[in-house]
Parts: C-alpha cells; sequence; structure tokens
C-alpha cells in the first residue's frame, strides 16, 4: 500500500539546514498495523506528516497505493487525503464549536455525501467506538478518553484505506489508553492500515511490525 | 446549502468563545459603524436638498451677478433674489420656457388669529405667483393653488398649518398678527419635506404684494434684487439656448450704459435649482469634513476588526488545520470567516440601530435633522453598499491569512511571524487615526471657542432685545421705551430698524452727489437713535454720535466705510462733514465714523462696510442693556411690555444667547469630531488590549526565558513599550498632519481663526502616547510580574 524510497526531508532556515528524513525507504503493506518508535527529533512526526500528504518530501519517492505522492500540490493532497487518510493526534484535535456528531461527520462534508448517508455513517462511526449516547454532546463536555474515541470515529468515518496516529494515548491515562489501542487494534482486524507513532513500548506491542527511527533514519525494524 | 447553514452554526456556536475577542470585536466595530454610517446619512441627506420634486433636474434658478468696476474679479457677488420685473420679462420675451414663477419671503416665525381667535404660531410665509406650483409643484390636498395665488389676499397653506387652524380651512380668513391684515385660505398643500432648502408653510398671492407695499415691483428691473425666479425649459430646450437669449432681455430693460455710467458690470447666470443648497460653499466644505470624519470612523472600526481577528490566528491555528487536515479547501476556510465576520456585522449593525434609536435625541439634535428624514431611499442603498465594502474589507484579509495557515500546524502551533507584520500596519493606521481626531477635536474646540469670545466690536453682555408689532404707532412705542426706561434694572434703552444679529442683507450703494457712477456697496444697517452706540459700547473714532438734535440725513459710518471712501474719492481731509449720495436715502452727510463692527456670525459675516443712519422716531427691534441677566428682571422686562401692549405675544430675547446661537453648526460640528474621537479613542484602545493580549499569549516563552535570564519587569514592560512606540510615534505625526490640514480646510469658513500653534499637535501626540504606554503597563504588568516557571510549565 504504501513504498517510500530514499526519502529525504530537510527543513532549511537562513541559517540551517536540518535533514529531518535521511534517505528513508520503507514498505506498508495492506491491512498492517505499523508503530514507529524512536527519540524526540528523530523525524517520526515529520515521516507521518509526510504520508498524511500534509507535507511534501525534499527529495525521494512516495507510492501510496502505487500512486506518486512525493509531488503533489497542496489541492491534489488536499483531494487524495479526502476519504483516504484519517488521522488521530495526541491533543484529539477536537472542533471546540462542534458537536461530537458533527465532529465526526467533518470528512464526509468535505467529500460532498449526502447528508442522509452522512448521518447514517456518522452513527455508525459512533457506534463503533462506542460513543454514540454522547452524539449531541461537545468536546469539552467529555473525559479525554471519550474524546480521543470521537476522534477515532473522526478518523474512520470516511473509511480511509490508511489510518495514521500520532501518540493517540499520550494524553491519556493508562485505562482509557488501553480502550483506545483496543479500538485501533479491532479497526486494523476488519482491515484498516494503521501507521502509529508511539514513545510507548506498550502501546507498540499491539502492532505487527516496529520501525524504530534515529536521526532521520530507519535504524532497527522488528516483526513482532 | 447545508455548508452555508453549519459554517453560520459554527458562527453562532463561537461568538461567545473565549479567546476569540468577539463580543469586543462587534462592541467596537457596532460604535464606530453607529457614528460612522450616521455621519454618511447626514452627507446624503444635505445632498438630497431640493431634489424631490418631479423633474427636479429640469428646474433652474435666475441668479444676478454683480460687480463694481473698480474692484476685482474674486469681488463679484452671485444674488439668488433678481429684481421684480426679471419673472415677468423672462416669461414674456424669452422663448423655451414651459412655465416660470417669482417668489419672495414676507414673513417668519409670526403668530395669526384664526376666525375663532385662536393664536396660531408659523413658520414662513412667502409671496408667489399663480405659477409657482407649475415649476415646483406640491400635492393639493383641498382647494386649487392656481386660481387662489391669481387673487390677492388670497393664500394655500401647508397641512401642518390646517392642522393647527383646525377644521376646514378652506374659505377661512386668518389674521395675520404683526401686520394686521386678512387673508382668506383657498387651499391645502402637503407639507414641504424637511430636505427643502426653499422652506416656506403658507405662500400668499403675489398679487397682494402691492396692497402690502403700496408698490407693485413686478415692473422693476433695478435694485430690489429679492425675488426668487425659478423656471423650468420645454423638454428638449437646451438651457444654454434659453441663457443666450438673456443679454438681450437684459440691454432692453437695463441698458449697459446706464450700469457702465453705474459703474457697475451685471449679468444673469442660472443654475440648477436642486443644485443651490448643495452647491454652497459652506455645505460642500461641511459635507467634505463629515464624510472624510465618517470614513475615519468606520475605518477605524473595520481596521480595529480586522486587528482583533489576525491576533486571534496563532489561537485558531490548530483549528483551521484541522478543516484542513479532513479536506477543507481554502475556498472552505475562506467560506467559514467570511460566515463569521457577516455574522459579527449583522450583530454590529443590530448594536449601531440600538444606539442610534437609544440617542435618538442626541443624533437628531446634532445632524439638525429627523431620524425619519434621514433614512431615505438612497441612503439605505448607499448604506447597503458599505456595509457590503466593510463586510469584504473586514473579511478579506482575515480570511486571506487563515486560509494561508499550513495544514502541517495541526501538529505544531504556528508562529504566524509573517502575519504579525499585518497587525503593525493596522495598529499604525489606527494610531494615526485616533490621533488625527484627537488633534481636530482640539482644534475644532478651540476655534469654537474663538468664536464665541471674539470681539465683534460691541459688548452684548447683559442686553435683551425684542421686536415691537409692525402695526404698534409711534406712541405705543414711545411707551414701550419710557415705561423701560424708568426701571432701575435697566441701564438704557435704544431703538433700531434691525438687530445686530440679522440674517438680512440689505446694502445700498454710494455715489458722490451730481454723479451717476457708484463707488460701492455697503451693508446698510438703516435706522437707529442716538443710543444705539453708548447702549452696545460701539466706539466713536472721529466726529460725533447721533445726538436728538441730529437730522434724518445724518450717517455713521464704519472705519472701513471711510477708508474705502477716502481710497475712492482721493479726498485728504478726511470723510467727516462730507456729503455723498446713497441709494434710497440720497444725499446724506457724514456725521461720524465708528470702529468697525461684526455683523452676523464669524465665517457668514458682512464683508461690507457698514453705516447707519439716523431715525428720531421709535423703530420696531428694542435692545435694552440690564444691569443683569435673571429670571426676575427678564420677567420685569416682558411684564412692562406687556402693561403697554396686553395680548400681544412679544418674546424678549437674550442677544449672547443669539449669538451663541448662530454658531450651532460649528457647536454641531465639534460635538460630532468629539463624540468621533472619544468612540475612535475607545475602539483604538480596544485595539491595542486585544493586541497585547494576543503578543502576551505569542511571546510568553520568551518573557519567561527573558526573566529567567535576568529580566526585570521594567525590561519585559519596556519590550512592549518600544515595539508599540516604534508604531505609535510615526503613526502620531502622520495623524496631526492630516488633522492640520483638515482643520485647516474647515477654518477656512470663518474670518477669524485661532493659531495652529505647535504646541497643540504636540499636546495631542505625546497625550496619545502617555495612554497608549498607560494600557501598554497596565496589560503587561502581570506577565512581567508572573513567575517564569509557570509561564513555561503552561507551555
Amino acid at each position: 500500500m504504501i513504498q517510500i524510497k530514499d526519502l529525504t526531508k530537510i527543513f532549511r532556515t537562513e541559517e540551517v539546514e536540518t535533514v529531518a528524513l535521511n534517505n528513508i525507504s520503507m514498505e506498508v503493506k495492506k491491512g498492517e498495523f505499523i508503530a514507529i518508535m524512536g527519540p524526540s527529533g528523530c523525524g517520526k512526526s515529520t515521516l507521518l506528516n509526510i504520508l498524511g500528504l500534509l507535507d511534501n518530501p525534499t527529495s525521494g519517492s512516495y507510492l501510496l497505493d502505487s500512486r506518486e505522492m512525493s509531488n503533489l500540490k497542496e489541492k491534489n493532497r488536499t483531494n487524495t487525503r479526502k476519504g483516504n487518510i484519517g488521522f488521530v493526534f495526541q491533543s484529539f484535535n477536537l472542533i471546540e464549536e462542534m458537536s461530537v456528531s458533527e465532529n465526526v461527520e467533518l470528512p464526509l462534508i468535505y467529500m460532498n455525501i449526502k447528508a442522509s448517508e452522512r448521518k447514517r455513517r456518522v452513527q455508525d462511526a459512533l457506534q463503533r467506538v462506542n460513543i454514540s449516547h454522547r452524539a449531541n454532546h461537545f468536546p469539552n463536555q467529555l473525559s479525554g478518553g471519550q474524546q480521543q474515541r470521537v476522534a477515532i470515529a473522526r478518523a474512520v468515518v470516511a473509511n480511509p484505506k490508511l489510518i495514521l496516529a500520532d501518540e493517540p494515548t499520550g494524553n491519556l491515562d493508562s485505562k482509557n489508553g488501553k480502550d483506545v489501542m483496543d479500538l485501533l487494534t479491532e479497526l486494523n482486524n476488519e482491515g484498516s492500515t494503521i501507521v502509529m507513532v508511539t514513545h510507548s513500548q506498550h502501546d507498540a506491542m499491539f502492532a505487527h511490525r516496529i520501525i524504530n527511527l534515529f536521526d532521520g533514519q530507519v535504524v532497527v525494524e522488528t516483526k513482532l | 446549502m447545508t455548508k452555508l447553514y453549519s459554517y453560520l452554526q459554527l458562527a453562532l456556536r463561537s461568538l461567545f468563545r473565549r479567546n476569540r475577542n468577539n463580543t469586543v470585536k462587534i462592541i467596537s466595530l457596532g460604535c464606530g459603524l453607529a457614528v460612522g454610517l450616521i455621519l454618511i446619512t447626514k452627507v446624503l441627506y444635505e445632498q438630497s436638498f431640493d431634489k424631490f420634486y418631479p423633474e427636479a433636474d429640469r428646474i433652474y434658478m435666475v441668479y444676478e451677478n454683480i460687480r463694481f468696476s473698480n474692484e476685482g474679479a474674486d469681488k463679484t457677488i452671485e444674488n439668488s433674489g433678481v429684481p421684480g420685473g426679471v419673472c415677468g420679462g423672462m416669461r414674456e420675451e424669452i422663448t423655451g420656457i414651459e412655465s416660470i414663477t417669482m417668489s419672495t419671503g414676507l414673513l417668519s416665525d409670526f403668530n395669526i388669529f384664526t376666525q375663532d381667535k385662536k393664536r396660531v404660531k408659523i413658520g414662513v410665509a412667502i409671496l408667489a405667483d399663480s405659477c409657482f406650483f407649475d415649476v415646483v409643484p406640491r400635492p393639493m390636498i383641498a382647494g386649487d393653488y392656481k386660481s387662489t395665488l391669481g387673487k390677492a389676499w388670497n393664500a394655500i397653506v401647508s397641512k401642518s398649518v390646517a392642522d393647527k387652524i383646525g377644521g376646514d380651512v378652506v374659505g377661512q380668513q386668518i389674521e395675520v398678527d404683526e401686520y394686521g391684515f386678512r387673508i382668506t385660505i383657498g387651499g391645502v398643500f402637503e407639507d414641504l419635506p424637511k430636505n427643502s432648502g426653499y422652506d416656506y408653510d403658507v405662500i400668499i398671492s403675489a398679487e397682494t404684494m402691492e396692497k402690502i407695499w403700496g408698490w407693485d415691483p413686478r415692473s422693476n428691473w433695478l435694485g430690489n434684487d429679492r425675488y426668487r425666479v425659478l423656471f423650468k425649459p420645454i423638454k428638449g430646450v437646451d438651457i444654454k439656448d434659453i441663457a443666450a437669449q438673456m443679454p438681450a432681455l437684459q440691454e432692453k430693460h437695463i441698458p449697459s450704459a446706464k450700469l457702465k455710467g453705474m459703474g457697475v458690470e451685471f449679468k444673469f447666470s442660472f443654475e440648477k435649482f436642486a443644485d443651490h443648497y448643495s452647491s454652497r460653499e459652506d455645505v460642500k466644505r461641511m459635507n467634505l469634513l463629515l464624510t472624510f470624519l465618517a470614513i475615519a470612523m468606520i475605518a477605524a472600526a473595520v481596521l480595529n476588526y480586522v486587528l482583533i481577528a489576525l491576533s486571534s490566528m496563532v489561537i485558531r491555528s490548530k483549528e483551521m488545520a484541522i478543516y484542513k487536515c479532513y479536506g477543507a479547501k481554502n475556498l472552505n476556510i475562506r467560506m467559514l470567516i467570511f460566515t463569521e465576520t457577516s455574522l459579527h456585522l449583522l450583530l454590529s449593525l443590530i448594536l449601531a440601530a440600538c444606539l442610534i434609536l437609544l440617542f435618538q435625541n442626541t443624533v437628531e439634535d446634532l445632524l439638525a435633522a429627523p431620524l425619519s428624514s434621514l433614512f431615505m431611499a438612497k441612503s439605505i442603498v448607499v448604506l447597503f453598499g458599505i456595509c457590503v465594502v466593510i463586510l469584504v474589507v473586514a473579511s478579506y484579509l482575515p480570511s486571506r491569512m487563515f486560509s494561508g495557515i499550513p495544514v502541517i500546524s495541526v501538529f505544531r502551533n504556528f508562529a504566524g511571524e509573517s502575519k504579525h507584520r499585518w497587525k503593525l500596519v493596522l495598529l499604525f493606521l489606527q494610531f494615526t487615526g485616533a490621533v488625527f481626531l484627537l488633534s481636530l477635536l482640539v482644534i475644532v474646540g478651540k476655534q469654537y471657542s474663538t468664536m464665541i469670545n471674539n470681539n465683534p466690536g460691541y459688548d452684548l453682555q447683559n442686553i435683551v432685545y425684542f421686536t415691537l408689532p409692525a402695526d404698534s404707532n409711534k406712541e405705543t412705542r414711545q411707551a414701550v421705551l419710557d415705561h423701560l426706561a424708568s426701571l432701575p434694572e435697566v441701564e438704557s434703552v435704544t431703538t433700531s430698524q434691525e438687530a445686530l444679529i440679522t440674517s438680512d442683507r440689505s446694502g445700498n450703494n454710494v455715489s458722490l452727489p451730481g454723479s451717476s457712477e457708484s463707488l460701492f456697496n455697503f451693508r446698510d444697517l438703516y435706522y437707529m437713535d442716538e443710543n444705539f452706540l453708548p447702549t452696545f459700547g460701539i466706539k466713536i473714532i472721529d466726529g460725533s454720535n447721533f445726538s436728538k438734535e441730529s437730522q434724518k440725513e445724518e450717517m455713521l459710518v464704519s472705519r472701513s466705510f471711510a477708508e474705502r471712501l477716502t481710497q475712492l474719492t482721493g479726498w485728504t481731509d478726511g470723510v467727516i462733514g462730507k456729503r455723498i449720495t446713497v441709494t434710497e436715502h440720497g444725499d446724506v452727510t457724514i456725521s461720524g465714523i465708528y470702529e468697525n463692527i461684526r455683523i452676523g456670525s464669524i465665517g457668514e459675516e458682512e464683508t461690507r462696510p457698514t453705516a447707519m443712519f439716523y431715525n428720531p422716531n421709535p423703530n420696531r427691534v428694542v435692545s435694552v442693556r440690564l444691569n443683569e441677566i435673571n429670571n426676575a428682571t427678564m420677567q420685569k422686562v416682558s411684564k412692562t411690555i406687556e402693561e403697554v401692549l396686553p395680548n400681544r405675544e412679544i418674546h424678549v430675547l437674550i442677544y449672547e444667547d443669539m449669538m451663541i446661537d448662530t454658531y450651532q453648526p460649528a457647536l454641531r460640528f465639534r460635538n460630532s469630531v468629539m463624540i468621533g474621537s472619544i468612540i475612535t479613542f475607545i475602539i483604538l484602545l480596544i485595539g491595542l488590549i486585544g493586541y497585547l493580549r494576543n503578543e502576551i499569549l505569542r511571546r510568553s516563552s520568551e518573557i519567561a526565558v527573558r526573566k529567567i535570564n535576568g529580566a526585570e519587569v521594567r525590561d519585559i514592560l519596556s519590550l512592549f513599550i518600544r515595539d508599540i512606540l516604534y508604531i505609535a510615534l510615526p503613526a502620531s505625526v502622520v495623524g496631526v498632519i492630516v488633522a492640520y490640514f483638515i482643520a485647516g480646510k474647515w477654518m477656512e469658513n470663518f474670518s477669524v481663526k485661532t493659531p495652529l500653534s505647535w504646541w497643540i499637535f504636540a499636546g495631542c501626540i505625546i497625550g496619545t502616547l502617555v495612554v497608549i504606554v498607560s494600557v501598554i503597563i497596565i496589560n503587561c504588568l502581570r506577565i512581567s510580574r508572573q513567575n517564569p516557571v509557570d509561564t513555561l510549565k503552561q507551555e
């Protein structure tokens, strides 16, 4: 599903050049659950941004479903992202003005899906993460664990091929963290491909494979 | 539609969210719009004068242009009053005219008695011929104007006058109190709208002129220039073709040889009646200033809105990035911000409307027009257009900036450093506007103070005056004077034909006996008694004042009159005792020269020299110098008049109040600027506080690091103060420069100007900077005192 070859990302300022990713190559198969680990500043988030089409690499190749993504323009990246990639963030990133169901509905709105269909899909997604009883609440009325479940519902509502999770349990206690990891595992079992960035060895153990980065390079790859 | 609805829903929900400053944005925008839009409606209202007549573009007014041969072209006097013969002459001898009419003012603020002896106060009565409504039509509610205005002692009245009289007024006879004559009402017309530059409540038939004055001015072609001639050309006829026929008409009735002999150049010209009011220099100047003020107010409010909106970028960057992350395009973000701005603008407009209604009386007083008149169809269209522009301006920059937030901000905070420059530009503009308005306010206030305290050449303190009825005889008038003079509270009493504060512009020409050449025109103050000059404290500088032995052919002239006469005649031995010929008065002797006095208010004062004539018999205007003006002395004066003239309504007026009244336009402008300045200052402070809050948020970790490295409270405060002063200081300089030019333009209205000293501007700059620095200190004190560890923990 994902094939990366010699991917490099360099951040340049007037005086400094920082190599965030240095000739990385890797592959993620459909239905896989990958954990990316490494110390702060090793390039995990940069890699996730590029995988999520939020940023372009400086050089190298990124094939998503055999389509080259590395040189896409912002508009094309946006269009490709829609419905294909779901995001789960450490800080949930729910929109405060939107209710739970509206937050989950957000990706569907930009995909121009009919209102009745959206409603059905939102209900399904909320039931899937077991939060449908809170559909009309607002994010500030939910606990952290509930908020992350809503974020996961939003990530999966469009049935994306790929779910990218950036430290999904980073802001949660162990119980809620476990729930979220169970949920991601369940989604993976249902066929979703998941790439998760984490600092937690415990969370990484839920994945099929762990990729360790250091100074922008893959240093160890461990199959579980 | 679904998206629009969801944007609206989001905008509604975000209204009261913390750190968005939406309430502040709406209040400041609402206040700015309230003042700005109302000033725009005032300007539009001023420009709408006399445009309500059907086919207003086809109505023309005749002007005469007069210049003395010995004076420069710039001394040409344009007069909208022409001799009585012009209308008839044009009607008979000029081709291409569909209808033409003449009219003239007769009475203002007078009383009438109805048939059932009810006293009714009337505003203005004019005399007009039967074609008046053919040219400037008003719908008739009852009766027929044509036949009524064709008969002497007949009149048509406005609906409001008819309502005051009560019942079916057509056929009723009314008696004019002051003059004692009776007129029959033959019709009722709809009231004139408030934006009428030619105001009247009663139109008396022009056929009555001869009966009132004892002569018919309709055959006169020279002098007595008081008739307004309005006409409509036949459709398709070029006004230039009519103008081209005027020299021949003039030559026939006022031969050029005769005019040349008089030393006068004279010609007729036309102007659209609808432009008569709006083309006045004072109206144009005031409209320009009010427009400038309105734009400054609206711009300050809108820029403040944009500034606060942009300041919240750091806080909202993640929200925008989430939208983008889930597929929102730039257009979606722009639409979201646009909908938010639309909602804010709508709420601001509602707030503005509430403020206007809440302060309706103040607004109406300030603008000298009722609100209902201000909001005409045209105004509403223009206001709508302005609101659309405001919406575009207020939403464009924020929507552009917000849509430019990179999607990557979803993972890390958006610093928005490059957008910071925009905020500084907006802050600069706001400071400029605030200093401009503050400086303008100080200058306008000083000018107003200069005007009301300016010495007009006479002392009005403790002087009251009133006008005796026109039908009062010599004995009655003398009795009033004697009774008043006997009061211990009265220091002196004098009578004159006119009050010193008058809108009358009557003048006469001076020539030498035996010569037909006019030397110059002067403002004739007509007749007064020997007590006039002492009562008003007017100084005689040469010759002597009138005395009881003075003759009717004696005159006193002003210093400028004497100087002009000396200059033109070459007399080296002065003018005292010299005989001159004055139109209307014949040959007269100059017995004294008085110091120049100002007639009218500064800005509308008479520029011609003045002169007075002696009349031993009491005139209608009585001026009384009291030892003190208070309720008791005023009541005593009124009671004394009533003893001699029972059942006559006579208003005693205080001269100084009337003089201050003449400065109402300047006072209104000062108050408009004052309200504008206060609101702009509040808006500026709101904007500054919003900016500072976001700056504090943006730089909190920087401040903490600085503190950890040894920075003290003073250092942190100076960090903010220095940054703002870099903007505020040049902005203030620009503000005072703009104020200098705008105030200078406004002061062109006045002959006496307050000096624009450098310290006024320096004071305004310093005052503004002190306020700005105080606001910075108050807002930044907490963060500069905060424990840096706490700040970093929050990070």
